[in-house]
């Protein structure tokens, strides 16, 4: 009797002290994300005086913020549930011309009917602005049920067809409907004053990150790895696998929303063929690049990708391209040694369209074809990475400091030691 | 125009797109069989094979028949270089890093063939001269007075080549050692090796294969819409994919019958729906089937596994 007295007690006095403990907890995230607000804003001023409120810079850092989105959204639904999905910038599109056609139709209506509400313009575009982008998250949502709900009995390369499929009946339909735009594109949108900048895309892309890696860890994100690892095991462990891909769908989809809003409203006009195959395939190579599964990776990979293409827009960066792949190849041959009859004949090909790309590079720097060329050192790129390293940079991992210390520390030991 | 002869005429061009279909499906199909890929730079080999072609006729002028075998063993040649330089060290890896290797190499394909040839779209020669041309003139012409059905010689051309290659394909598939080894690895590809079956050859061969037919299928393509450029190949590609997977990806009939299921659906849909429709008819057929028939048609009710 005693003893389960004292047991009581103590269970009594441990649930004050945890929910005294979720107090703080809860206290500390609202601190934690208000911090965060008011260091975006004053980031946001920074690099708005730094860059110039309409430079060329800035417009790359709000892309690659946008492509972070995709690149981390997308894995949701690829890296941690392994449902391979081609027709994410579908979804993109939806949330674009959604949130795009209420800004057109009723943008300037909207502002006035909340400042009339009594709180001053200053306060209503904002306002206006989150409501666009729920707007824009809820439509790609309906989109992300409905392509979910029908396909989900699909596996591997199926579902990815059948999302393809999706995505370019999206397209085609917007390309048929003169209401917004068509085949000429949606332009211009400019009801609602430029809002998109480095503040609310990088806030986008903070809670798209956090939701991730919250959802990761907790019961649901468990239960989507686990369809990831094993379907029918987990199907018999009694996971709600019909739940659950929806779910990815789903939420990955809103935040393909959001990034769609959010290009809308940067850009200030749309075009179909911004959300073709080819755009879904970027965003599937970012994930892909990155490591299917880690945040991280897909985040970089994003960075890395969206920054390489714009390097490859200016002469220096088209240089540096092919020196790169002059690098490629040089390293290959080093580790040649070792290599196989077929891989040398891989080897002695690659060569040879080395000299030939360098040489024709050459010509064509003096011709003025930049584009032309940059596209063509992309896939060469792509094609390159993925033979050196197929799963991915970070593989399923996430980036960490120790163990890129852990991976440094025999180099830095041998260059103290000299060599062995 | 009688309801007839307007059936008729969308009936021809449903068939001739049908057959040309198939011929990539074919493609599509066999690869996936031996390698469970997808092989997205299928598409762009048509591309290669119809300004080869373009060139064969125009700068050096060879008759057509001669430009199609140029194009054919080119292709051949590429679709085995390609399988040797960008698919086979990821053989033992994730299928999803050979995939977008394939995107890759289309990607790749693609923008060479702009950077070389420009993005313009170059007209193709349409008439097929000779005998040969002489001979598909007077087919024309019987068929216009004796069936009422108005057909195009080059029309004619693109359904006969197409059907004397699916019957030849079929023979090759069912008769010969390689088709038998080829559909060994289909089955087991572990065990065809164990069997003594040379598993790297057989799958080169069927890249070599696959890309003639597609080789084919993009000079008939550049005759019967004469206009070749470097994305000659993207649309017709998906297409064909599609097919693939319409009639049961890996099977052989299948392919051929998703094929002219997909090209008849379309020339119907543009007839007598909307030709803004057209496309989005072969991908809405493509769900279709998925939702009701995941493994297509003809496909077996096999469980993927993984």
């Amino acid at each position: 009797m005693k003893k389960r007295d004292r047991r009581s007690q103590s269970l009594r006095v441990s649930e004050s002290q945890s929910q005294k403990r979720n107090f703080f907890e809860m206290l500390k995230r609202i601190l934690l994300a208000i911090i965060i607000l008011v260091g975006l804003g004053l980031a946001d001023w920074i690099i708005s005086r730094a860059l110039g409120p309409d430079s060329y810079y800035l417009q790359i850092v709000i892309e690659v913020g946008i492509a972070i989105i995709l690149a981390v959204s997308l894995n949701l639904i690829n890296g941690f549930t392994g449902q391979f999905s081609l027709g994410h910038a579908g979804f993109a599109a939806v949330g674009a011309y959604a949130s795009a056609a209420i800004t057109f139709y009723f943008g300037a209506k909207l502002v006035d009917m909340v400042a009339g509400l009594g709180v001053g313009p200053a306060v209503a575009k904002p306002l206006v602005f989150i409501g666009v982008l729920m707007v824009a998250g809820i439509a790609a949502a309906i989109a992300g049920l409905l392509v979910g709900l029908p396909t989900l009995r699909l596996r591997g390369d199926y579902l990815a067809i059948a999302t393809l499929g999706f995505s370019e009946i999206i397209r085609l339909i917007i390309n048929n409907r003169p209401e917004i735009g068509g085949a000429a594109g949606f332009t211009p949108l400019v009801a609602l004053p430029k809002f998109v900048s480095f503040f609310w895309v990088y806030l986008f892309v903070i809670i798209t990150i956090v939701v991730s890696a919250n959802l990761l860890r907790s019961v649901h994100g468990r239960a989507l790895l686990s369809i990831r690892e094993d379907e029918l095991a987990s199907q018999v462990m009694g996971v709600p696998i019909t739940y659950y891909k929806v779910m990815a769908f789903v939420l990955g989809a809103v935040f393909a929303g959001f990034a769609g809003c959010l290009t809308a409203h940067q850009n200030l006009a749309l075009h179909p063929n911004d959300f073709d195959l080819i755009a879904s395939v970027m965003i599937v190579v970012m994930v892909v690049l990155g490591g299917m599964g880690s945040i991280t990776g897909c985040a970089l990979a994003a960075v890395l990708l969206t920054l390489l293409s714009y390097a490859l827009r200016s002469t220096e960066g088209l240089i540096g391209g092919c020196l790169l792949i002059g690098l490629a190849i040089i390293s290959l041959a080093l580790a040649g040694r070792r290599m196989r009859s077929y891989q040398k004949s891989i080897l002695s090909a690659a060569l040879l369209m080395g000299i030939y790309l360098l040489l024709k590079a050459s010509q064509l720097l003096l011709e003025q074809r930049l584009a032309e060329l940059r596209m063509l050192l992309f896939s060469f790129l792509l094609i390159m990475l993925m033979l050196t390293r197929p799963q991915g940079l970070f593989g399923a991992r996430e980036f960490s400091l120790a163990r890129l210390l852990e991976y440094l520390r025999p180099l830095l030991r041998r260059q103290t030691h000299g060599p062995a | 125009m009688g309801e007839f002869e307007r059936f008729g005429l969308y009936f021809v061009q449903g068939l001739a797109w049908g057959s040309v279909y198939a011929l990539i499906a074919l493609g599509y199909t066999m690869v996936y069989g031996v390698l469970r890929l997808i092989n997205f730079a299928h598409g762009d080999i048509l591309m290669v094979a119809a300004y080869i072609a373009l060139f064969a006729i125009t700068l050096w002028h060879l008759p057509l028949l001669l430009a199609l075998l140029l194009a054919i063993a080119a292709c051949a040649l590429l679709g085995a270089l390609i399988e040797r330089g960008a698919y086979r060290p990821l053989r033992n890896q994730p299928r999803l890093a050979a995939l977008i290797t394939a995107i890759g190499v289309s990607l790749f394909l693609e923008n060479l063939a702009q950077l070389l040839f420009g993005a313009a779209p170059r007209p193709f020669p349409t008439e097929i001269g000779g005998r040969l041309g002489a001979l598909m003139a007077l087919a024309s012409q019987r068929c216009r007075q004796s069936l009422q059905i108005q057909i195009e010689p080059n029309q004619i051309f693109i359904i006969i080549t197409s059907a004397g290659l699916l019957i030849l394909l079929h023979l090759l598939v069912s008769r010969t050692r390689f088709g038998r080894a080829m559909r060994a690895i289909s089955f087991d590809r572990e065990a065809a090796s164990l069997m003594g079956i040379n598993t790297d050859r057989i799958i080169s061969l069927t890249f070599a294969l696959g890309s003639g037919l597609a080789a084919v299928a993009g000079v008939l393509i550049a005759l019967g819409w004469p206009k070749v450029w470097p994305l000659l190949g993207f649309s017709p590609g998906i297409k064909a994919f599609i097919a693939a997977v319409l009639g049961g990806i890996g099977s052989i009939p299948g392919a051929v019958l998703g094929g002219m299921t997909l090209g008849m659906a379309e020339y119907m849909t543009a007839g007598y729906i909307s030709s803004d429709y057209k496309d989005a008819i072969a991908f809405a057929i493509l769900i279709i089937i998925l939702l009701i028939r995941p493994k297509g048609i003809t496909g077996k009710g096999m469980i993927e596994k993984a």
